[in-house]
């Protein structure tokens, strides 16, 4: 078993027990296997998703560890698949990857973040494996086979989501189409992006990426994932342009909403951006609390506003 | 009675209001990498700023690297590329990634100033893609013409491209 493999089992196991607290000796495995895996270029996310699962907050753990783990295997994938170099060898592999792509929902009722990430995971997997054909064959041979494992891993990734044995955190909260949203986030990030400098304009590439999944999420009507995308995209959005002097009271602010979210319904993807913003208030992830603040002030009014919450 | 029944289309149609002629559209399509791409993203962004400026006249497609039929038919093998309409308006080594990697129109693509070069480059076609769409649809309401052509404008690529690798990008959350 790899250690990404025995980290995500360990998450798994975490999971299970409950979708607040994990169990001590669990999170003491996953740490343990955290740092064996993430030595090098992943330390930093390894040390967050180390961290977030010591608080007992699995969401975040979730969400932390999958960019970390997808390109570890797909690095991972490159080297088992180094002696590929025909377009023949490389098509067999293609198709041995396609036969994996995964299903169009999970089978099992879990919260609406799970189900959000395994939309996410699934809706990339698709676009990303028909890239890396022509990649291979026209551009660079080492980078095809990468977004080939990169396809793979996501395949596995939403089978993982998919799998995790975690019971619905409420009633889900009617969902809808969130066009108007995604376009009138998509004009106002492109004029700010248009008087930019060139340095902050790379924030801008992650921002643009999770409007694009929402938009195709929200196209494929799978409405969880593409609200998770929608509001990373706000939240990104919302670093940009909240003040420092917003982070005073923030964290009164975060309370007060965090109440208006206790009815009965599942609030689990709202709980991954609480999580994030207990976060930035600790200083552990930047910018600290400003980032709290943009949570705060943006981003979950925005998620009260599209499921008939009180802003 | 028969005889009514024929003329009952050409008196309807007499009796309708006339209606307003349906806008002329111009339809930008990028082909992009999928997801994150420090090539794709930024790209998208200037041709949806392009999109708002414009209104609900402009039609933003976004086709998937490797799925393009426009790409296809014009031998555009890698990405970003941008059409107007169906005609070419700027290919990889525009960005930069040509064979040489450090030529092209819009390079270097970080530089703020060749991103809004290329955002008013862009702006500008369409807009006259616009007046010339315009144009046409006056002529066809005034003439009672049944087609409208979407005249090609000066400024469109049709020459192949031919770029070297982008660079590798991250997930978002890290």
């Amino acid at each position: 078993m790899t250690p990404f493999r025995t980290v995500l089992a360990a998450l798994l196991l975490a999971a299970a027990q409950s979708a607040g607290r994990s169990n001590p000796a669990v999170t003491a495995a996953i740490r343990a296997h955290i740092d064996e895996a993430n030595r090098g270029s992943e330390a930093a996310l390894a040390r967050r998703a180390d961290r977030a699962l010591g608080d007992g907050h699995i969401y975040l753990a979730l969400h932390v560890v999958e960019p970390a783990w997808v390109r570890q295997s797909a690095e991972r994938f490159v080297r088992e698949h180094e002696k590929v170099r025909t377009p023949d060898g490389f098509r067999a592999e293609w198709n041995r990857v396609r036969a994996t792509l995964p299903d169009r929902a999970p089978a099992r009722a879990q919260p609406l973040l799970l189900t959000a990430l395994h939309d996410a995971a699934r809706a990339r997997c698709e676009p990303t494996l028909n890239g890396s054909l022509p990649y291979f064959e026209e551009i660079d041979a080492r980078d095809g086979l990468y977004y080939l494992g990169e396809a793979r891993a996501l395949a596995q990734l939403a089978a993982f989501y998919a799998e995790l044995p975690m019971s619905p955190a409420g009633t889900t909260p009617a969902l809808r189409s969130l066009a108007p949203e995604i376009g009138e986030l998509y004009a106002n990030v492109a004029a700010m992006h248009r008087t930019a400098d060139e340095r902050s304009r790379t924030a801008f590439v992650p921002i643009s990426t999770s409007l694009r999944l929402a938009s195709l999420l929200n196209d494929e009507h799978a409405y969880a994932g593409a609200l998770l995308e929608l509001l990373l995209a706000r939240y990104q959005a919302a670093l940009l342009v909240t003040p420092v002097a917003a982070a005073d009271g923030a964290r009164e602010r975060l309370a007060r909403v965090s109440r208006t979210l206790d009815d009965g319904r599942d609030h689990s993807i709202a709980a991954l951006f609480m999580q994030m913003a207990a976060l930035h208030l600790s200083g552990a992830l930047p910018p600290g609390p400003r980032g709290a603040a943009a949570i705060a002030d943006e981003v979950l009014p925005a998620y009260l506003t599209i499921i008939g919450g009180r802003p | 009675m028969i005889t009514a029944l024929a003329a009952l289309p050409l008196l309807l149609a007499l009796m309708a209001p006339a209606s307003a002629p349906p806008p002329a559209e111009v339809t930008i399509t990028l082909v992009r990498w999928p997801f994150m791409c420090t090539l794709s993203d930024p790209t998208e962004l200037l041709i949806r700023d392009v999109a708002a400026t414009l209104g609900d006249r402009v039609n933003v497609a976004v086709d998937n690297y490797g799925q393009s039929e426009l790409a296809r038919r014009a031998h555009v093998e890698r990405f970003p590329v941008v059409f107007v309409g169906d005609d070419l308006f700027a290919a990889p080594e525009d960005f930069g990634f040509g064979a040489n990697g450090t030529r092209g129109r819009y390079v270097p693509w970080t530089d703020p100033r060749n991103q809004r070069r290329f955002r008013d480059d862009l702006e500008a076609l369409v807009r006259k893609r616009l007046e010339t769409a315009g144009e046409i649809l006056d002529r066809r309401v005034r003439s009672g013409g049944s087609t409208m052509a979407d005249s090609p404008v000066s400024g469109v690529r049709t020459d192949r491209a031919s770029v070297s690798s982008p660079r590798r990008t991250e997930r978002a959350g890290s």
